[in-house]
């Protein structure tokens, strides 16, 4: 969106004194639009100070689009193999994210942490009481009443694909949390083929049959971090096929978490709104009322500010090392210098020294490897499970450069 | 080895419970109705390779939950779409007011650049037919879709329904890609005393990097 700072938003707010001299109706339609216009490109220019995850999600989008440049000629080798560009732009975020991931989702659950703490109970008091009694069917039979199972579903077994959605909360790079939706949403469609044999009905697997069974199955596994989960993968599912499979997964988790809070009447949680959730230390979002009232001079302060940005924006001090994205045109740097810069930028998080994922290398040493040997991730790409395991990954690579059958 | 997709369009498929929307996408993209099938198909989300005028397109076809308690879900799943199919049963009038109200809510969530095809399905059950044909064609008409005459059953107008909505996308991208360059050609760079402000608060979470 392009606006010439001159006209700037000097708009007075609807509860203004001034405003209230004004009739609405007295105003023409166009200035009115334009003043609401103002209003809104204002308010959503602060909200980059409230999100540095978009901020952060840019950036990493920027290394992927740089790297993959980078790498493309060496892809060419393996056309008949892996032949498009968003393979290769996948690969790089799951190894990338995965490497940042220890400080990125610390953050991002800090943000969530009520909606997840509210969903969580809220889903723990529906859990059915797993003990031999009469009374457990009953209580699953609540489940599906909730969920919206319909009742010739309703004897479908939904162990299989609550297991897989176990592995949500252990996930460590949005791949990971895709692949854990693919295979919770094949299990239900196994769960329903074995029960299809007593229901002939049941042939196949539309929406109006998963979308109830899937939440049911999320209530049934009570994930700890599942708004936390969903902003996650919303912010850094950066290389994600958002018009496919991937965007259909993610579509239903979403329709999942927002049927159980309206089943909760979880509004607004802990009384913020969503869009005032993140605020991390060192960081302070302008007081919304306060920047209301301090006038246009402030507004233009600010508007001076923004013009000529082309960094991502924030109006508090920034004190973690300035980040330079690469590079003068012509220039090119290697994978593993950007790798280095990757690294470094989890600790202004408030990750104490760097990346830890977990006793697995950090991005460093993990594009260090990448970058001397990445077919071996692009053919493993075949088996997409392998590319979040970083000991997969490796072992993929060690194989392709030893040219084991297979790779 | 398979064409290499150069667009991928998401296709939202809506309409009530029992419309007939699912039986209408498999059939479309299995080429199976319901019977004598022996393993459960997964029919919540399909892909279907298409050829239009050489440009390999691939419809990514995602069905909606029907179901009235889950209504005010329906836009996470119509978010970005290119094109949506709505589906109602010519024998059901009810079915055909919810379409109304579907496509309200599509141009209110989405906009009026997504495109529509309003699909009147079970012209196998003519003799049942409760919505006159000339009713919904005219429907069509005044919201500038498309009207098509299906069957899930007998196959009848899928085909036609869905690589004419495809056709109908791929020509509107190429229309908005052509503008782009354009556009990019009489600015080359950020102009002097402008700024750009990231659309946050409005920019829908997904990135689509991997679509059109």
């Amino acid at each position: 969106m392009l606006i010439s700072p001159l006209r700037g938003p000097a708009s007075p707010g609807p509860n203004s004194p001034h405003m209230s001299r004004i009739s609405r109706h007295s105003m023409h339609s166009a200035p009115r639009h334009a003043a609401a216009q103002h209003a809104r490109s204002f308010n959503e220019s602060q909200a980059i100070v409230r999100r540095p995850h978009s901020t952060i999600a840019r950036r990493v989008e920027a290394w992927i689009a740089e790297l993959t440049e980078q790498l493309e000629p060496e892809v060419a080798l393996f056309e008949t193999r892996v032949h498009q560009r968003g393979d290769i732009a996948l690969a790089l975020e799951s190894v990338l994210l995965h490497g940042m991931h220890a400080g990125l989702m610390e953050s991002v659950r800090k943000d969530h942490a009520c909606a997840d703490r509210e969903l969580h109970d809220f889903v723990a008091r529906l859990q059915p009481e797993v003990r031999p009694a009469a009374g457990t069917r009953h209580a699953l039979n609540a489940v599906f009443e909730l969920s919206g199972v319909p009742p010739n579903l309703q004897g479908v077994d939904l162990r299989a694909a609550v297991g897989e959605l176990r592995a949500l909360d252990a996930a460590t790079c949005p791949l990971d949390i895709i692949q854990s939706l693919e295979a919770a949403d094949d299990a239900i469609l196994h769960a329903m083929d074995a029960l299809s044999d007593d229901e002939p009905g049941a042939h196949f697997m539309s929406a109006d049959d998963l979308l109830p069974l899937f939440i049911a199955a999320i209530v049934l596994t009570q994930p700890r971090f599942l708004a936390s989960t969903l902003a996650y993968v919303h912010a850094f599912h950066v290389a994600g096929d958002w018009c496919g499979q991937a965007g259909f997964q993610v579509a239903t988790l979403e329709a999942a978490i927002v049927y159980l809070q309206e089943q909760a009447s979880i509004s607004q949680p802990c009384g913020q709104n969503p869009a005032d959730t993140h605020q991390p230390e060192g960081i302070h979002a302008p007081d919304r009322e306060a920047s209301a009232s301090s006038g246009a001079a402030d507004n233009e302060a600010i508007l001076l500010a923004m013009m000529d940005s082309d960094t991502p924006l924030t109006f508090a001090p920034d004190t973690s090392p300035p980040f330079r994205m690469p590079a003068s045109p012509g220039q090119s740097r290697s994978p593993q210098s950007i790798a280095r810069a990757a690294a470094s930028k989890p600790a202004a998080l408030g990750t104490p020294g760097g990346v830890d994922v977990g006793g697995v290398p950090g991005p460093t040493v993990l594009f260090d490897s990448i970058a001397s040997s990445f077919a071996g991730v692009l053919i493993k790409l075949h088996a997409p499970s392998e590319i979040s395991n970083i000991a997969g990954c490796s072992s993929a690579i060690g194989a392709a450069q030893r040219g084991e059958p297979g790779f | 080895m398979p064409p290499v997709v150069q667009h991928t369009f998401k296709v939202v498929v809506l309409g009530e419970g029992h419309a007939g929307k699912t039986s209408l996408v498999v059939r479309y993209v299995q080429g199976t109705f319901n019977d004598a099938r022996k393993a459960t198909v997964q029919a919540s989300f399909l892909t279907k390779h298409l050829d239009i005028d050489g440009s390999q397109v691939e419809l990514a076809i995602w069905d909606t939950a029907g179901q009235e308690r889950y209504h005010s879900l329906a836009p996470i799943y119509f978010r970005d779409a290119h094109a949506a199919l709505i589906v109602f049963d010519i024998t059901d009038a009810d079915s055909f007011t919810r379409a109304k109200s579907w496509v309200k809510e599509l141009r209110t969530m989405v906009g009026p650049g997504i495109l529509l095809a309003i699909a009147a399905n079970k012209q196998d059950l003519d003799r049942d037919r409760t919505v006159p044909d000339a009713d919904s064609k005219a429907y069509a008409q005044s919201i500038g879709a498309s009207h098509l005459q299906t069957s899930a059953k007998t196959g009848l107008g899928l085909e036609e329904a869905f690589e004419e909505m495809a056709a109908r996308v791929l020509q509107q991208h190429n229309a908005a890609a052509a503008t782009q360059q354009q556009a990019a050609k009489y600015l080359p760079g950020r102009r002097q005393g402008t700024m750009r402000l990231a659309d946050e608060a409005t920019r829908p979470p997904p990135k689509r990097s991997a679509c059109c």
